[in-house]
């Protein structure tokens, strides 16, 4: 049971994190959400079907990062997303890690692209933004989303059409 | 059309897939010990159980033992308060607490979506 668990939550604990990254902009936490999360489904949902984690582990971390919302004044809201490693804006190419295969130019190619992307989602309202990372990245079909954001399948469908279309219209032409 | 928002989605998705090749080592070190810190509750939880469950199963013995060696007589009475008394420790021990957090998670959804 503990290594299926260690398996699941090892496998989603870095998309989890990015969710919340990109919800809050704050990366201590999101860290924070993240663990919490982890911590709620260990204790309260470990018995269930490993089948029944991902969606659960999901639902938690939106209704967490939907406290946070709550939680937080419209200041902190207002944030500009700073990505994870702070010294990478700043840093050379030389000084860039670059992860096996990845040349730096390109990575630093690609953290512009997912900057522009994060700022468009930021922008989005926050159960659209649920509803399309949901969707899209975690693969979710309608039905999963729908329980992980507990609402109807109607909605997700609603709001991931109304995030799709604004996406769409935010990073066409400046967005690969 | 349909083709256009595939091909959307999945630039989307490739791009944020990148983006945990990206995450810093002390992040990730982080999320590690988040993760362990997780799984170390977990059997901290089950050890609790353990502890519960052993005095649980002693007490019950001690009560078949009981209805066994008292007369007959008496016999109606004390299965109507073992009765009670299971009924009460299925209540309090099963799927109270996450029947709890799943109306008051639904509550709190909806006042969400009544002030949105």
């Amino acid at each position: 049971m503990t290594d299926s668990l260690n398996s699941f939550l090892a496998k989603n604990e870095r998309q989890a994190f990015r969710m919340a990254q990109m919800a809050i902009g704050n990366r201590d936490d999101a860290l924070d959400i993240v663990q919490d999360a982890m911590i709620k489904l260990v204790q309260k949902y470990s018995s269930r079907p490993p089948s029944e984690w991902g969606p659960l582990f999901h639902r938690i971390v939106q209704r967490q990062i939907t406290d946070w919302y709550r939680s937080n004044s419209v200041k902190q809201r207002l944030f500009s997303l700073v990505l994870p490693n702070d010294k990478s804006a700043n840093a050379s190419l030389d000084d860039i890690e670059a992860p096996l295969g990845k040349r730096p130019d390109k990575l630093l190619q690609n953290d512009q692209a997912i900057e522009t992307l994060q700022a468009a989602l930021q922008h989005l309202p926050l159960r659209q933004r649920q509803a399309f990372l949901l969707r899209c990245w975690q693969g979710l079909d309608t039905a999963e989303t729908a329980k992980a954001m507990s609402c109807s399948t109607g909605s997700v469908k609603t709001h991931y059409h109304r995030a799709l279309t604004a996406l769409r219209s935010k990073l066409e032409g400046t967005w690969p | 059309m349909k083709n256009n928002q595939n091909e959307f989605e999945t630039n989307i998705r490739l791009q944020l897939n990148e983006s945990l090749d990206s995450i810093d080592k002390a992040t990730q070190s982080r999320l590690n010990n988040a993760r362990n810190k997780a799984l170390s509750a977990a059997n901290k939880s089950q050890f609790n159980i353990m502890n519960w469950f052993v005095p649980l199963i002693s007490t019950a013995a001690v009560a078949l033992l009981l209805i066994a060696i008292l007369p007959t007589n008496f016999q109606h009475d004390i299965d109507l308060n073992l009765a009670t008394s299971d009924e009460f420790i299925m209540v309090s021990e099963m799927e109270d607490i996450v029947l709890y957090d799943d109306i008051e998670f639904y509550q709190w959804l909806e006042s969400v979506d009544n002030n949105s």
